[in-house]
């Protein structure tokens, strides 16, 4: 091992040391936070939800994703507080959400979060004036042909999909062009993004929310990453207004130069 | 434990420009010569592969001096790398350039072809070095490739799946990449990479290209021994549920994606040495 190694060894030793510190204090911290924030959410009846305005969550200069990415990368999270960052969100304007999890959400985990926005928003926004809410596989988008046009679109992604999504459109331009209906020139990147845009129903997202230490995508959309900002915080669990609004002030500063 | 294969976002050269009051290309070259220093200190830690970000499509939307200055200053560097020969032949490194290197200047393509030659017999230690370059470029052309193969009869729709896709890609002799850096604070991919880094570490790094130290790159190696086993987990989770993989392989359908490859690898090889014989 030369001088480099060495260095390196004993540095990653220290930190260790000094991080494992502090982990055990972060998760005795958020456990204790966890049981006062989920407790309610989780057990009130319904119409507990409230949502702050959104003049409590706008500031001067706020620019809002068109689509925002939720990756949930921790190993627990509550459904609650998923529900709570849509309903928010879209209280500003946000109107596609896509949602990725470590855990695979079950069919009965995906009715409940539907139906937990669905609380927030109507006892917000009163059931009248209650958007309607369409929660689904990005692979499988609800029709809107001959139903209400949805006005708040929650897209879960689970693993593979944004690689199927690809391998399935490489398959439809193979037999477009056996039949002679594409020619291969025309395969660009424009027409590939236009199929698959055709195909989920949603825009690219433009800013991802990433909770959990874990610092990466874990294999949310390659193809729909492109210019994402991406935007970390550290849990889910303890995620309110402020830290929402700091993520915010985030995206709102970023400006992207599209390689110019 | 030391990552393999490191990506750089080499970002922040005009911005460290117009901090320090000198020239735009002045700016790039402080860049380039940072790149020289840093693969110089990955070597000395072990990272033996290195895949940088030196020229998008997208950059090509630059103002023309500009996009010439840079293509002046990589036909120097490649021109340096083929004249300092002895010098990669002791690090044994082998140069590999990703993109769509024809929509090049026509002598920079010959030189990309010429310094990929060279030093194609090596394998000590990896550059790849994205020109012209675009993830969804990339993609696209791996697409556009196996469409072909199935409309040519050379492969069937079950011989499609991630795995083929992914050895279609310009990337597909690299190995898999263990942390992308990105210097200047910026939080995106800007279209980087975007299949291989799908289960990568992610490092923002809030500095600029040319100021970026040892320490930084010291700094982002403890963040990967830091975090690599977190991911590990949650890639092997997730592996479990990805049904874009084909589980089976017959034998038919591997032979198949065998001489298929065979065929796409022949092509590109065939392309350099088509741009070498260019006079």
């Amino acid at each position: 091992m030369d001088s480099h190694s060495w260095l390196l060894h004993i540095c990653h030793t220290v930190i260790t040391f000094v991080l494992s510190i502090g982990s055990y204090w972060s998760s005795f911290a958020s456990k204790f936070q966890f049981q006062n924030v989920t407790k309610g959410l989780e057990w009130l009846p319904t119409g507990y939800y409230t949502i702050p305005v959104a003049d409590e969550l706008g500031f001067p200069g706020m620019k809002t994703p068109f689509h925002l990415g939720l990756l949930a990368l921790e190993d627990t999270y509550c459904l609650a507080s998923l529900a709570l960052v849509v309903s928010l969100m879209y209280s500003i304007g946000t109107k596609h959400f896509s949602v990725y999890s470590k855990k695979r959400l079950t069919s009965l985990e995906i009715l409940d979060l539907e139906k937990k926005i669905r609380h927030i928003l109507s006892n917000k926004l009163g059931s009248s004036n209650c958007p309607s809410v369409s929660v689904h596989n990005i692979l499988c988008p609800k029709s809107t042909k001959g139903e209400e046009a949805v006005e708040l679109n929650v897209n879960i992604v689970e693993p593979g999909d944004g690689t199927k999504m690809l391998v399935d459109v490489t398959k439809h331009i193979g037999h477009l062009i056996r039949r002679g209906q594409l020619s291969t020139s025309d395969v660009t990147p424009d027409y590939i993004d236009k199929v698959l845009r055709e195909r989920v129903q949603c825009p690219d997202p433009d800013m991802v929310l990433k909770f959990g230490s874990v610092p990466s995508t874990c294999g949310y959309l390659p193809w729909q990453l492109r210019l994402t900002e991406i935007i970390s915080a550290p849990s889910l669990r303890d995620f309110g207004v402020q830290k929402l609004q700091a993520a915010l002030k985030v995206f709102s500063k970023i400006e992207g130069r599209f390689g110019k | 434990m030391i990552p393999k294969h490191i990506a750089i976002i080499m970002d922040g050269n005009r911005r460290f420009a117009k901090q320090k009051y000198i020239a735009r290309q002045q700016g790039h070259m402080k860049g380039f010569d940072k790149l020289t220093e840093t693969l110089e200190w990955c070597l000395d830690i072990g990272i033996n592969e290195v895949t940088v970000y030196a020229f998008s499509i997208e950059n090509f939307k630059r103002s023309k001096e500009e996009v010439d200055g840079l293509m002046q200053l990589l036909k120097v560097k490649l021109e340096d790398l083929i004249a300092d020969r002895k010098k990669i032949e002791e690090n044994g490194v082998c140069v590999r350039a990703l993109g769509n290197i024809s929509l090049l200047p026509p002598h920079i393509q010959k030189l990309v072809a010429e310094v990929e030659n060279l030093t194609s017999g090596f394998n000590r230690s990896f550059l790849n070095i994205c020109l012209a370059y675009t993830s969804r470029e990339e993609m696209t052309s791996s697409i556009k490739l196996i469409a072909e193969g199935l409309a040519e009869g050379k492969l069937e729709d079950s011989d499609v799946d991630s795995k083929l896709i992914e050895s279609c890609l310009y990337s597909n002799s690299c190995q898999p990449l263990d942390l992308l850096l990105r210097t200047s604070g910026e939080v995106r991919l800007s279209d980087f990479l975007l299949w291989q880094s799908s289960y990568t570490l992610l490092s923002f790094v809030n500095v600029l290209w040319p100021e970026f130290s040892r320490w930084d790159l010291y700094a982002a190696v403890l963040f990967y021994q830091r975090h690599q086993g977190q991911l590990e987990d949650i890639k092997r989770a997730h592996d479990s549920k990805d049904t874009s993989v084909e589980n089976e392989l017959t034998d038919d359908t591997a032979l198949r994606k065998e001489i298929f490859l065979e065929d796409v690898n022949n092509k590109k090889r065939q392309q350099i040495e088509n741009l070498i014989s260019i006079k």
